[in-house]
């Protein structure tokens, strides 16, 4: 028992040391990229990372840590997993303008239609967990409203609430539609970043086939199929192609 | 007198002869320059006629090959008055077998007359070697003067650059007086360039041991542009050749003897290589040994201020044969179309120099511009194998412009407004320094049991509370409806003649005490012979209805009895209709 007991506190203050530590690091990878220490600066906040922490700022300090290095599809793959957790972040589509200005490739993005850009920035608003959480919390005024109308004796009061309590339940269903659609949106949308100075595009998924085109590092792409070492991916300008899988990576 | 014959005698000859050289006969034969020869020499033959003929005809000089001729010769000539012509066509023969061979008739017309002339035999022996005659020039000549073409690489790879030099050795004896290229060789699959020989110079150089000078007449450096066997087509010159001959002039000087020579460098066969399989995948057919460099102007500039990236290429090789490769800017620098710049100098080892591409560049937004480093990828025939060489990469740095965010904002000018803080939404952001750090969580919220759980969890509440109400409703609202609702019936069932006749007061109270009668009768199975009021109220104390009840249904009895005799009016008579819906309702709920 006495042994449970020590294991307990010795795992709680473990958890508390290693948080505090993530800061630490946080604060010294900080110094040490104003100090112009751009490698140990990327060393102590990828530390960060494997130590199970993570946020928006971290992500952002890391593009621009690579940025500093020149080295660009590590600074766009950072500079996204930010925008993954704040898809707004004014700093981060700053920071972010300047690496790809650093792009060999440039590609043209489609244009896409009016409704779905509104809608996309509307479920941009807010993040996945939020959306769900809103929604979750306006179920719970909807339950408190339908108790209220059915406590309630008097018509009028009766009416009122039974209005509220419709609305609210609307509002719920609206926002966790929206969270719902938006995660499965993300999910059938994974992104990547080339990371291979050169990439072909071939037709199919071998050796074998045609070069379509190539392409160089930095460039984003969005994950289509995936066949053994081979993945299917599509530009932002609608052309697609397979590569290899290990010449670039997920944002997850 | 025997004077006289003499004269006579002379005058008459001369007669004769002259009649004779007036009689025009016709004269065609076939003159040999030897009757017998080796397989090896030549054999001249000549047609003389000593009248101009036409159509000539020759035999077919079967077991000769013919190597010079026809050459046509006329010769007219008056000596005395007297015209001596003569025409020949001549023919150079080489024989092709031993044994004798016959020249057979050659045909000619004069005068419309077809003359032949007769065969000839020829004999041709062994080989035989050819006379050493040192008098005799054309073999001085032989001897004495040679046509060398020197290969530097007999096999070289593809696009590898060879030379071939051309040499006129002559040994010091005989004096080269003129020379002219008859037959130019073509170097067909071969990249060519002759290499200019400003002034012929003699020089001193050995030949198969023994000394002799010589002239180089033409130098050329060749890149094949096809691998197998390549023939080089030969080189033919026309010498002309001042011969030493044995003779001596009056002041004891040789006499020399000029003689015509064609000499003939052989063709040369080049056996081109393959390049190697394993060529990567950048290479674009340079051979040579090579080196890159990248520069640009400058380093530090302002938006929209241009800068210029050379690519140069430098060594020695095929420079001419390839182009550099290409910069790899960002696509966001504006980059125009490069100028190509050759600085190549070809000597006889080959092309060297440089070439290199110029491209101007324009940044249009500030940030940093990574030029990435040039590879180039060449053969190297020294080493035999392909290498890669890397420029450095150079990073530009665009200190002010507008933010690519922004688009094109006009650049304000920092000279005025130097003291003034821009609010500084353009520039590259400082790293943030709040952590703000939360766990991964690598599950996400969304389809976790947890998930379910929160949207499920109100739902059933409501399930529940619904059903809790449900059971409750009968015992407090609705309850109230039900008893009005069963009142009315009541009503309805027992009334409804009392409300018919509401204003008849006769037949209003008839009917009411029916009613309350058969109510009772209903209700308590009273008999009419008990009906008093003194037994109803009885009845209705047993059955535990309260006394108020119990004194209204009384009150309203004796009401339809004092009816009779009483005049009442509308008043009492609704007021008492009412009552009646009350007790009749009250003691309905009680029995």
């Amino acid at each position: 028992m006495k042994n449970l007991v020590l294991i307990i506190v010795l795992f709680i203050s473990s958890v508390a040391f290693s948080q505090t530590e993530n800061v630490v690091k946080f604060q010294k990878g900080v110094q040490d990229y104003n100090k112009g220490d751009y490698l140990n600066a990327i060393n102590l906040f990828t530390d960060i990372i494997k130590n199970g922490e993570h946020s928006k700022q971290l992500y952002f300090n890391l593009g621009n840590t690579y940025y500093k290095l020149n080295d660009i599809p590590n600074s766009i793959y950072y500079y996204e997993k930010a925008l993954k957790l704040d898809p707004n972040d004014i700093d981060t589509l700053n920071n972010l303008a300047y690496t790809q200005n650093m792009l060999i490739d440039k590609i043209d993005v489609l244009p896409s239609n009016q409704l779905s850009n509104i809608l996309i920035n509307i479920s941009n608003f807010l993040s996945i967990n939020q959306w769900l959480s809103f929604g979750i919390i306006s179920i719970y005024i909807f339950l408190l409203l339908f108790i209220l109308y059915f406590l309630k004796r008097d018509s009028n009061s009766k009416k009122k609430y039974f209005t509220f309590s419709s609305i609210l339940f609307c509002i719920s269903i609206v926002f966790i539609v929206t969270g719902v659609t938006k995660f499965e949106n993300q999910k059938s949308n994974t992104e990547a970043v080339i990371f291979d100075k050169k990439i072909d595009f071939r037709t199919e998924p071998n050796y074998r086939s045609d070069v379509q085109f190539n392409l160089h590092e930095g460039t984003k792409v969005k994950l289509k199929e995936e066949l053994g070492d081979w993945v299917l991916v599509e530009l932002s300008n609608g052309a697609s192609g397979w590569v290899e899988l290990n010449s670039i990576k997920k944002i997850d | 007198m025997k004077l006289k014959i003499y004269l006579l005698a002379f005058l008459l000859q001369f007669s004769i002869v002259q009649m004779t050289a007036q009689e025009d006969s016709v004269n065609f034969e076939t003159i040999v320059s030897k009757k017998t020869l080796g397989l090896n020499e030549n054999l001249r033959v000549d047609f003389k006629m000593n009248k101009d003929g036409d159509n000539f005809n020759p035999p077919n000089f079967k077991g000769f090959r013919v190597v010079g001729g026809p050459n046509q010769s006329v010769s007219n000539m008056w000596v005395n008055g007297k015209r001596t012509f003569s025409k020949s066509y001549s023919y150079f023969l080489s024989p092709l077998e031993k044994g004798s061979i016959t020249i057979g008739q050659a045909t000619i017309e004069i005068d419309g007359q077809v003359f032949k002339t007769l065969p000839l035999k020829v004999n041709v022996s062994e080989s035989v070697s050819l006379s050493k005659d040192p008098d005799d020039p054309s073999y001085v000549v032989n001897e004495n003067l040679h046509l060398v073409a020197e290969v530097s690489n007999t096999d070289p790879f593809l696009n590898e650059g060879i030379s071939i030099i051309y040499k006129l050795y002559f040994s010091p004896q005989i004096n080269v007086t003129n020379v002219g290229e008859i037959e130019t060789p073509e170097f067909e699959n071969f990249w060519s360039q002759n290499i200019k020989i400003p002034r012929l110079q003699i020089e001193r150089g050995s030949f198969k041991g023994d000394s002799y000078n010589y002239v180089t007449w033409k130098k050329t450096v060749l890149y094949p542009q096809k691998t197998g066997k390549l023939e080089i087509l030969p080189l033919s010159l026309d010498v002309s050749v001042d011969v030493p001959t044995s003779r001596r002039d009056f002041f004891g000087n040789r006499i020399y003897n000029q003689v015509s020579k064609k000499v003939t460098a052989g063709k040369r066969i080049i056996q081109v290589k393959e390049l190697p399989s394993n060529a990567p995948e950048s290479f674009n057919g340079a051979v040579g040994d090579f080196e890159i460099d990248l520069k640009t102007t400058k380093t530090d500039l302002n938006a929209s201020e241009s800068l210029q990236a050379t690519i140069k290429i430098s060594g020695k090789g095929n420079l001419k044969l390839f182009s550099p490769p290409p910069l790899l800017a960002p696509s966001s620098l504006e980059k125009y179309d490069p100028e190509y710049n050759e600085k190549v100098s070809t000597n006889i080892t080959g092309m060297k120099g440089s070439i290199s591409n110029t491209y101007t560049l324009v940044p249009q937004f500030q940030g940093k511009y990574p030029i990435n480093a040039v590879e180039f990828t060449f053969f190297n025939t020294s080493s035999k194998k392909y290498e890669i060489v890397k420029s450095k990469e150079i990073v530009i740095n665009v200190l002010e412009g507008p933010n690519s965010l922004e688009g094109n904002k006009p650049i304000t000018d920092t000279s005025i407004v130097s003291n003034n803080i821009l609010p500084s939404i353009n520039q590259f952001k400082f790293i943030k320094t709040n952590p703000e750090l939360v766990k991964i969580n690598s599950k996400p919220f969304i389809y976790s049991i947890s998930f379910y759980s929160l949207l499920l969890l109100p739902i059933i509440i409501i399930i529940i509370i619904v059903g809790f109400f449900k059971s409750n409703k009968i015992t407090s609202s609705e309850r109230a409806e039900h008893n009005s609702r069963r009142t009315n019936k009541l009503a309805r069932k027992y009334l409804s003649e009392a409300k018919k006749n509401l204003d008849k007061k006769d037949l209003f109270y008839v009917s009411l005490e029916k009613a309350l009668h058969n109510f009772l009768k209903s209700k308590l199975s009273i008999e009419t012979s008990d009906y008093s009021k003194h037994r109803i109220s009885e009845l209705l104390v047993e059955k535990n209805v309260d006394k108020e009840s119990k004194q209204l249904f009384i009150t309203l009895i004796e009401n339809c009895e004092y009816a009779r005799y009483t005049p009442a009016s509308n008043v009492t008579i609704n007021k008492d209709y009412k009552n009646a819906v009350k007790v009749i309702s009250e003691l309905d709920k009680v029995i």
